[in-house]
């Protein structure tokens, strides 16, 4: 039995150490997902909070022959969407007026970039997350699922309670959309594509 | 410009051969829209993972300790309110009753008897009633529509019960 195993096992019997370690463990994806959706630090905090909230207060209900992390992303996405329809609702949000300077600690870049580099890719996240924005919530969350966490087609259908060929189209369309937005005013910059796999888990 | 198979190759994220790759280079430096999708694939495949600040489980521990007291307020709120409208439910209904619980026992028994006879001569004379209007029914309404209805009853029994033993027996069919 792996360490994650014991560790879901032990709070499912209402272990709340061994709850904490599964935190430990998955605050960053979870975290990373939140932001990516919702594009501000302090929302993405409260929505990773109320997700391992939901996971805590349903974890007798998980199965096991479902990964962990795709369970807790789902969790996770499922919120995230359901915060954006409800911000829709709202007149204008004064969040949404803050500057792009209130982001959130990036993990390090091996590669460390000279300070040149450093600001274009900072332009380039920034257009990145506006043109994220721009997206329906589902699309978002399929892309995020995609590019961040490497999901299948399959996997992000079955997280999104959606099926495969509709998730096909949804990222065909959100990547159409993207490069629109990308393309847009934007500053020539050379990209190192990164290896396949998933970066944020 | 036709962008197949370049478009295929970039949204469905294909592994491509060097041929295929050197081909889809070819196209990018032609195409802008292809170039534009290459591009926003490396921009989402560079982007970094954001990360919480520092003390996220201590900050997730505190709410976690904040919703188990939410919850057990709420709780005991929910119990205390049950319990007040079970009370008052109660009470509603003994309403009428309490005035007795005063009564010396002999005077309860009398008045329970004397409850007991009044029921008792309800139904008598409601079983009176009842015979009377059969009777009445029967010089009113001719012999042959009695029958007639009678059949019909019989009838539809009969239809009643073909109909549930083919249902039962499709049943067994469809297991």
């Amino acid at each position: 039995m792996n360490e994650e195993l014991a560790w879901i096992l032990q709070a499912q019997q209402g272990d709340d150490e061994a709850f904490t370690r599964l935190v430990e463990k998955y605050q960053t994806p979870v975290f990373n997902l939140c932001y990516r959706m919702l594009g501000e630090p302090e929302a993405a905090e409260d929505a990773t909070q109320e997700s391992f909230l939901r996971a805590y207060q349903n974890i007798s209900r998980y199965d096991r022959q479902r990964p962990f992390a795709t369970w807790l992303l789902s969790i996770a996405a499922h919120y995230s969407i359901d915060r954006l329809r409800r911000r829709r609702f709202t007149l204008f949000s004064l969040d949404a007026e803050r500057e792009d300077d209130d982001r959130p600690t990036e993990l390090p870049d091996h590669d460390a970039p000279n300070p040149e580099q450093e600001t274009i890719r900072h332009e380039e996240q920034a257009r990145l997350q506006a043109a994220l924005k721009s997206l329906e919530p589902t699309d978002r969350a399929a892309i995020v699922l995609r590019y961040w966490y490497d999901f299948s087609e399959v996997e992000i259908a079955e997280s999104l309670n959606l099926t495969v060929s509709a998730i096909k189209s949804r990222l065909h369309r959100a990547r159409k959309a993207i490069a629109r937005q990308l393309t847009e005013n934007a500053p020539e910059t050379r990209l190192e594509r990164m290896p396949y796999g998933s970066p944020a888990l | 410009m036709d962008h197949r198979p370049y478009e295929d190759y970039l949204l469905d994220d294909q592994r491509l051969t060097p041929a295929q790759e050197q081909d889809l280079q070819n196209h990018l430096r032609t195409c802008p829209d292809c170039a534009a999708l290459a591009h926003a694939n490396l921009a989402l495949r560079a982007a970094p993972v954001a990360a919480p600040t520092k003390g996220f489980s201590q900050r997730f521990q505190t709410r976690l300790a904040a919703e188990r007291q939410l919850q057990h307020r709420r709780a005991q709120i929910g119990s205390l309110l049950l319990a007040l409208a079970g009370a008052s439910l109660l009470a509603w209904l003994l309403h009428p009753y309490l005035g007795y619980l005063a009564l010396p026992p002999e005077t309860l028994f009398t008045l329970w008897f004397n409850h007991a006879i009044y029921l008792v001569l309800l139904f008598r004379t409601a079983g009176s009633i009842a015979l009377t209007l059969i009777h009445v029914a029967g010089a009113l309404v001719p012999a042959y529509a009695l029958i007639s209805f009678l059949t019909l009853l019989a009838g539809l029994g009969v239809l009643l019960n073909f109909s549930v033993r083919r249902n039962e027996q499709f049943s067994q069919t469809a297991i």
